[in-house]
């Protein structure tokens, strides 16, 4: 069995590459059907976020796999594979457990350490678990993936020392703006990055706000909850000239905020400076829109490489996440590698079951008739007998595998036992 | 003007522009006070020399050319120092400090340029010497927070963490510049025109006609510039960016109307 990863991250291809093989938010059971009907793959599932594209698998031939992963994630959004290739990254083995516990643990998060990641593999994983192309080895993984990042949350302080979108955003507004007590937040979607920003704009003192978003019952929810207003996505326009901040993080939506509705309404406000922050993968905001006077535009790449600048003391912490994942993904790893001696060790164990219920029942034949008593003795002796003989072989073909070198003493005890011959 | 007096100025300006550079940089507390008092002591060392002049000369306040900047100088720094806590923007001290530093180093320079022929027992040059030079100290505070808009413009613009970004960050916010700029636009450019249009009817009052020299030409010149920012900011709403890099060049023009004609001798 092999475990393999392909992707496409932040740290490969920027914003404008990624949110072309972005995954729409609304059917997250599309692309785990069309990844599990690739032949090659035993197990797969599929993790689709702002930052990331991943797919994971678990598949008996390496190289069919491989050829079937990267295939997929280019034909997926109808792309060539010349055009992803520079982006992609492939892991596999130990180095797929690593990585999945990185993100998992953000550590490799556009913005380290923000939790929200965590939440995303999860309902990945739930996903796959619902349409059924998760097996033993991802339910192993992703398991484990868990309960490392608790650890990491745990026992380092990578978690508090994050710099989060939002706090950033703010952060930016505040070098823009005197003060948000006067100033009017737009903000675009309804979905987590907005409720965790509407809620730190409001801490900062943020005047009005105003959620817009296409299921108008959802904006008003998120509204009620933060103390905002809420209207439908089709308001925009008349919003725009009243917006001092617009936080935008719409799924699905790339260019919802023209060039020209913003030149319009800077129009109607008398050119007063703007703020916009588009925090949506497929991007929201028109990036031409930061070469319009007074208007000021970020994407998450721009505030998480702010974060990274503005961040000095974390690299310890970091590090002491690093070891942590690094000591799991090698625990997990001896577990994986040690699967491929399962079959043999199993089908050993029903071998030397096999010979002891045949001798057995000639003993028992022969003894005839045997008392309740007489027969048990007679049980655990052979058992005692068999699982003792086969104790050691099993033992240090475990020990093998676990190691990673357990290729021969599986192939000599198979050879041995003449498990492969049909009995 | 008695030029110890004057070193000793420059001298406070001087480190107050330091103290001031430092808060910028370190953003450690209480280096904002210590760069106050430097520049309150300078500003009363400044009042003595004034003091001293009159008492000198009893005259004018100001008749050589290094008086009327030693003035400029001082009224910058009197300004700055009423307005610095109101306007919450301390860091803007770098540049004004160092503003102050070159106007009085200059003033202790000894230049062929000359003031008035003689002196004038009217009350209209001192009115109109006095007039432009607040107007003007208001316009070089203009021009402080322009130029530093237009640098956290900049920074914002190309959303980098990195370099300059890093001292940006601990700028004023764009909204704060941009009011400064306004107040000291709106405030300015009215004290200046009248001291201008005294300026002129001394003049043309005491030749019987209006010299066109080359300082009033650029004053004019800086005047009319100055009179577009006015429209552009009130009239036609813009602000910003714009309005920042107009008052900077208009500032500009201003200084050399007023220091680099006179310094090159093409003046009276």
């Amino acid at each position: 069995m092999n475990l393999l990863l392909a992707g496409i991250s932040h740290r490969t291809a920027p914003v404008a590459i990624r949110e072309r093989y972005v995954f729409p938010e609304a059917d997250p059971e599309a692309p785990l059907r069309s990844l599990a009907a690739e032949a090659a793959l035993a197990e797969s599932m599929v993790l689709s976020t702002c930052n990331r594209v991943e797919a994971i698998a678990a598949a008996a031939d390496r190289e069919r796999a491989e050829g079937a992963l990267r295939g997929w994630l280019a034909r997926a959004h109808g792309h060539s594979l010349e055009a992803i290739a520079p982006h992609l990254y492939l892991y596999e083995g130990g180095e797929v457990a690593g990585h999945v516990f990185r993100v998992a643990s953000s550590l490799d998060s556009l913005v380290v350490g923000e939790p929200q990641i965590l939440g995303q593999l999860k309902s990945a994983y739930r996903a796959a678990g619902e349409v059924g192309t998760v097996g033993p080895v991802l339910n192993r993984l992703l398991h484990r993936a868990f309960s490392v990042a608790k650890r990491v949350r745990t026992e380092t302080g990578v978690a508090e020392a994050a710099v989060s979108v939002s706090s950033m955003a703010v952060q930016l507004a505040m070098r823009i703006f005197d003060t948000l007590a006067d100033k009017r937040v737009v903000l675009l979607g309804a979905g987590e990055m907005i409720k965790t920003a509407a809620r730190h704009l409001r801490a900062q003192g943020a005047g009005q706000m105003l959620v817009l978003n296409r299921t108008l019952d959802r904006a008003k929810e998120l509204a009620e909850e933060v103390g905002a207003e809420a209207g439908p996505l089709s308001a925009l326009d008349e919003a725009l000239p009243g917006a001092d901040i617009v936080l935008a993080s719409l799924a699905d939506s790339p260019g919802a905020v023209t060039v020209t509705a913003v030149r319009e309404a800077l129009r109607h406000r008398d050119n007063r400076t703007m703020f916009l922050i588009d925090i949506a993968v497929p991007r929201n905001v028109d990036p031409a829109v930061n070469d319009l006077g007074n208007v000021y535009l970020y994407n998450l790449d721009d505030l998480a490489e702010l974060a990274d600048a503005n961040a000095g003391g974390r690299q310890a912490e970091a590090e002491r996440a690093e070891r942590i994942v690094r000591e799991e993904a090698g625990s997990f790893m001896r577990w994986f590698t040690a699967l491929e001696a399962v079959p043999t060790i199993t089908s050993l164990t029903h071998w030397g079951e096999e010979v002891r219920r045949a001798e057995l029942q000639k003993a028992i034949a022969a003894l005839h008739p045997v008392s309740e008593e007489q027969r048990r003795v007679l049980e655990g002796l052979t058992d005692a007998i068999v699982r003792k003989l086969l104790h050691r072989p099993i033992a240090r073909i475990r020990e093998e595998s676990e190691a990673g070198q357990g290729k021969a003493s599986i192939v000599s005890a198979r050879h041995l036992f003449r498990l492969d011959e049909d009995s | 003007m008695s030029l110890p007096l004057l070193i000793a100025v420059a001298a406070c300006y001087l480190v107050a522009a330091l103290l001031y550079v430092n808060l910028l940089l370190t953003q450690r507390s209480g280096m904002d006070t210590l760069a106050r008092r430097t520049l309150v002591a300078g500003l009363l060392l400044h009042t003595a020399a004034f003091v001293t002049l009159h008492r000198e000369s009893d005259s004018a306040l100001w008749t050589p050319v290094q008086d009327s900047i030693s003035f400029m100088a001082y009224a910058i720094v009197a300004l700055w120092l009423i307005f610095q806590g109101r306007w919450r923007v301390k860091v803007l001290g770098a540049l004004v400090s160092p503003l102050a530093f070159l106007l009085v180093l200059y003033a202790t320079l000894p230049i062929s340029g000359h003031g008035p022929p003689e002196s004038i027992r009217s009350i209209w040059p001192h009115f109109h010497i006095l007039l432009s030079v607040i107007g003007f100290a208001f316009l070089a505070i203009a021009f402080a927070a322009g130029l530093i808009y237009l640098v956290q413009d900049r920074e914002l613009k190309l959303r980098r963490g990195a370099g300059l970004a890093r001292v940006a960050f601990r700028l004023p916010p764009l909204e704060v510049l941009d009011r400064v700029n306004t107040i000291c636009l709106l405030y300015g450019f009215p004290i200046l025109t009248v001291g201008m249009i005294m300026g002129a009817l001394w003049e043309s009052g005491r030749t019987g006609r209006f010299a066109w020299e080359p300082h009033i030409l650029f004053s004019l010149a800086a005047w009319v510039l100055y009179l577009l920012i006015v429209f552009f900011r009130l009239v036609w709403h813009q602000r910003g960016r714009r309005a920042a890099l107009l008052s900077v060049i208009g500032f500009l023009l201003l200084t050399s109307s007023y220091l680099g004609v006179r310094a090159l001798g093409l003046g009276s």
